[in-house]
């Protein structure tokens, strides 16, 4: 390519001459800028993934907590209840009790679904396929 | 190493007046920011800078003058901080030395050589001395690197500012006094 203006005595220590030295081959601080720029985007992503998880966590947990909290007194609501009913100090039809307390223990199954479904989702898919991208 | 083309016995230039003259140009061509551009420099002057393979293990580059076209080779291989370097020696030996057609080949040696005593007998490490005292003159301007190192104190940082080595970044500060 360039070798034609190259002197003869140069020549013999050239096997090769490659492409023209672009700003890139020499640009470390570009391509270092580019690396830093890469890596703050991604710990900024990261950062507010994990404060989101953090509040979410606590939210999910206050939550658990009240739910656990509302179905325990209406556990213990029932069993007195159903004590109660067999040591005749409370008086229902049978079709009424038998209602009441399998509704209760529907109401704790469907809870429990919901906690598992709703509050415990599958892993952070989204957030990971976001920094492949970045 | 320059070879067998004659040229002048290189003149007694200090450090300041290498340094001044590095300055001269890069303002010339309105260059004078960090970092330094020296593709655009060498373009602006005609100057072809390329790529090579070279036949000997060592050489870094070299640099031809014939007949007012001038080519830059660099080392393939070099990382790029390197490749400026190199380039910044080569515009050295353009600048200071090569005042016709002649031509210079650098090693590695070459542009780890800094000033002794011994130099002043030899005309050809006084003129590697030069060059790499111009190459840092121009890739690391005293008054940029003076302004910078009042808000950066770190050599990694500065490093990375001026696009040059930890290496040359540390010598330019000792030889500017500020480490």
């Amino acid at each position: 390519m360039e070798e034609s203006i190259l002197p003869a005595s140069l020549k013999d220590k050239v096997i090769e001459i490659g492409a023209a030295v672009s700003l890139q081959d020499v640009a470390t601080y570009g391509q270092l800028q580019e690396i830093q720029d890469k890596s703050f985007r991604m710990r900024t992503v990261v950062n507010a993934w994990e404060r989101q998880q953090t509040s979410e966590r606590e939210l999910r947990s206050r939550y658990a907590k009240w739910l656990l909290i509302t179905l325990s007194v209406q556990m213990m609501f029932v069993n007195i209840a159903f004590f109660m009913i067999g040591l005749g100090y409370l008086s229902v039809e049978k079709w009424v009790a038998t209602t009441f307390i399998m509704t209760v223990f529907g109401e704790v199954a469907a809870m429990t679904f919901i906690v598992v479904k709703y509050l415990f989702p599958e892993g952070a898919s989204a957030v990971l396929a976001l920094i492949e991208r970045l | 190493m320059p070879t067998n083309v004659p040229t002048p016995v290189t003149p007694a230039m200090t450090r300041r007046e290498i340094e001044e003259r590095a300055t001269e140009i890069l303002v010339r061509h309105g260059l004078f920011t960090i970092p330094i551009d020296l593709v655009t420099l060498a373009n602006r002057e005609g100057i072809k800078i390329h790529n090579a393979k070279f036949s000997e293990d060592g050489l870094s580059g070299m640099v031809a003058k014939r007949a007012g076209a001038t080519t830059i080779l660099v080392d393939q291989s070099e990382p790029p901080f390197r490749k400026n370097f190199t380039i910044a020696h080569e515009l050295g030996h353009l600048y200071l030395h090569l005042i016709g057609d002649g031509e210079f080949i650098d090693s590695m040696i070459d542009l780890f050589r800094v000033e002794t005593p011994d130099d002043i007998a030899s005309e050809h490490k006084r003129k590697e001395v030069q060059a790499n005292q111009f190459a840092a003159a121009l890739l690391m301007p005293r008054q940029l690197v003076m302004e910078t190192y009042t808000d950066v104190k770190d050599i990694k940082e500065l490093a990375r500012i001026f696009n040059v080595s930890e290496t040359a970044m540390a010598i330019r500060l000792s030889q500017l006094g500020l480490a």
